[in-house]
C-alpha cells in the first residue's frame, strides 16, 4: 500500500465531504506532485469522489440533509452539458478550460464568503417529523441543532442554466464539478448551504460512477492503487461528513469559500 | 430513508474492506478484491438513484421518478458514446 496515497485521499476526501466539492479536484494535483502519472491520477480522484460519496451518505441521510430528488434533477442537466462537454472536448484548450474553471471557483469562493447570516430560518411549528424533503417539490426541511429549517429551490431555471454549464465546462475539462455545483445550489438556488453541500455530494458519486465506467472500459485503472485512495476516500468522507453536521451554515460557508479560494489557486497553476 | 441510510453504512463497511483487501494482499487476491471493490462502489450511486426512482414510483411521485429513470439513461448513454 503506498501511505502516501493512503493519506492524500484521507484528507481531499474530508475537505470534499464537508464543502460538497469532491476531493477529487485537490486529490489529482497532489497525487501527480507525489510521482503519480498524470493519466494513472485522473481515475484515481473519481475512485476518491464516489467512494468519498458513499461513505458520507449515510451519515448525510441520517441528518436528513440529501434532497434527492434536487440531486437528481440537477444532475440531469449537469449530466447533459457534461456528455455534450466531452464530445466536444478539443474545442477549447486544456489551459482555457483550466483558466475559467479557476476564475468560476474563485468568484464563487469570494462571493459566497462575502455574504453574512443565515438566509433560511428556523420555524417554531415544525419538529423532527417535518425532517426531510417534500413529495413532488424540490423543498424540505433539515435540522439544525435543535430547530427545524425549511426551505424551497429557487430560480430553478437560472440554477438549471448553471448546472448545464457547469457540466459542459466540467465534461470539457475533465472535472467532478463538485466545486460549482455547491456554490450554484446554495448561492443561486438558494438551498442552505448544509443541504446544497450534502447533496451535491450524493450526485458527485453519480458522475464518478460514469466516468469511472468509461475508464476501465479504456483500461486505465490502476487497480492496487484504486483500492488504497478508496480506502483512504471511505476514512476521509466519513470523517468530513461528521465534521459537516457538527458545523454551523455559515462555518460550512467559510471553510466552502476558502476551499475554493485554494481550488482556484490549484487550478490556475496547473493551467 | 432510513433502509437508505442502513443499506449505505454496510456499504460503506464492505467497501472499506474490499479496498484494505485491495491494497493489502498479494497477487490474484488482492486483484480481484481491487476489481472487486471498484465494481461495487461504481455500483453504489447508480442503484441508488435506481432505488429512489422505485421508491418514488410507488409513492406515486411520477414525474420525480421520470426524472432518475432520465438520469439512469443519460448515465448510460454517455458512458456508451465515450466508450466508443
Amino acid at each position: 500500500m503506498n501511505l502516501v496515497d493512503f493519506a492524500l485521499a484521507v484528507v481531499t476526501s474530508a475537505v470534499g465531504a464537508v464543502g460538497g466539492l469532491g476531493g477529487a479536484v485537490l486529490l489529482v494535483p497532489l497525487l501527480v506532485l507525489t510521482g503519480t502519472p498524470a493519466r494513472a491520477a485522473a481515475p484515481l480522484g473519481l475512485v476518491s469522489v464516489a467512494a468519498g460519496s458513499t461513505a458520507a451518505g449515510a451519515r448525510q441521510l441520517q441528518g436528513g440533509l440529501v434532497n434527492h430528488r434536487l440531486g437528481i434533477t440537477t444532475e440531469v442537466f449537469a449530466s447533459t452539458g457534461a456528455i455534450v462537454g466531452a464530445l466536444a472536448s478539443g474545442l477549447a484548450s486544456d489551459r482555457f478550460l483550466k483558466l475559467v474553471l479557476a476564475a468560476v471557483a474563485l468568484s464563487a469562493g469570494v462571493f459566497g464568503g462575502r455574504r453574512k447570516g443565515i438566509r433560511n430560518l428556523p420555524q417554531a411549528n415544525l419538529s423532527l417529523d417535518d425532517v426531510g424533503e417534500h413529495v413532488g417539490a424540490l423543498s424540505g426541511v433539515y435540522q439544525l441543532d435543535d430547530e427545524f429549517v425549511p426551505y424551497q429551490a429557487a430560480r430553478f431555471r437560472v440554477g438549471a442554466a448553471l448546472f448545464t454549464l457547469s457540466g459542459l465546462i466540467a465534461g470539457l475539462a475533465g472535472a467532478s464539478g463538485g466545486f460549482v455545483k455547491t456554490p450554484a445550489t446554495s448561492e443561486v438556488m438558494h438551498v442552505p448551504v448544509r443541504v446544497a453541500a450534502a447533496t451535491t455530494t450524493f450526485t458527485i458519486g453519480i458522475t464518478s460512477a460514469a466516468g469511472l465506467i468509461v475508464f476501465a472500459l479504456q483500461g486505465r485503472l490502476d487497480l492496487r492503487a484504486c483500492a488504497t485512495v478508496c480506502a483512504g476516500a471511505i476514512i476521509g468522507g466519513n470523517a468530513g461528513a461528521q465534521l459537516q453536521s457538527r458545523l454551523s451554515p455559515p462555518q460550512v460557508r467559510t471553510f466552502l469559500s476558502s476551499a475554493l479560494v485554494v481550488v482556484a489557486v490549484v487550478l490556475a497553476l496547473r493551467a | 430513508m432510513r433502509g437508505m441510510q442502513h443499506v449505505l453504512q454496510v456499504a460503506a463497511v464492505v467497501a472499506f474492506v474490499g479496498a484494505a483487501a485491495g491494497a493489502l494482499l498479494p497477487g490474484r487476491p488482492g486483484r480481484v478484491a481491487a476489481i472487486a471493490v471498484v465494481a461495487f462502489i461504481v455500483a453504489v450511486p447508480l442503484l441508488r438513484v435506481l432505488s429512489l426512482g422505485v421508491h418514488w414510483l410507488r409513492l406515486g411521485d411520477r414525474r420525480f421518478a421520470g426524472v432518475a429513470f432520465g438520469l439512469l439513461l443519460i448515465v448510460a448513454a454517455g458512458s456508451l458514446i465515450a466508450a466508443l
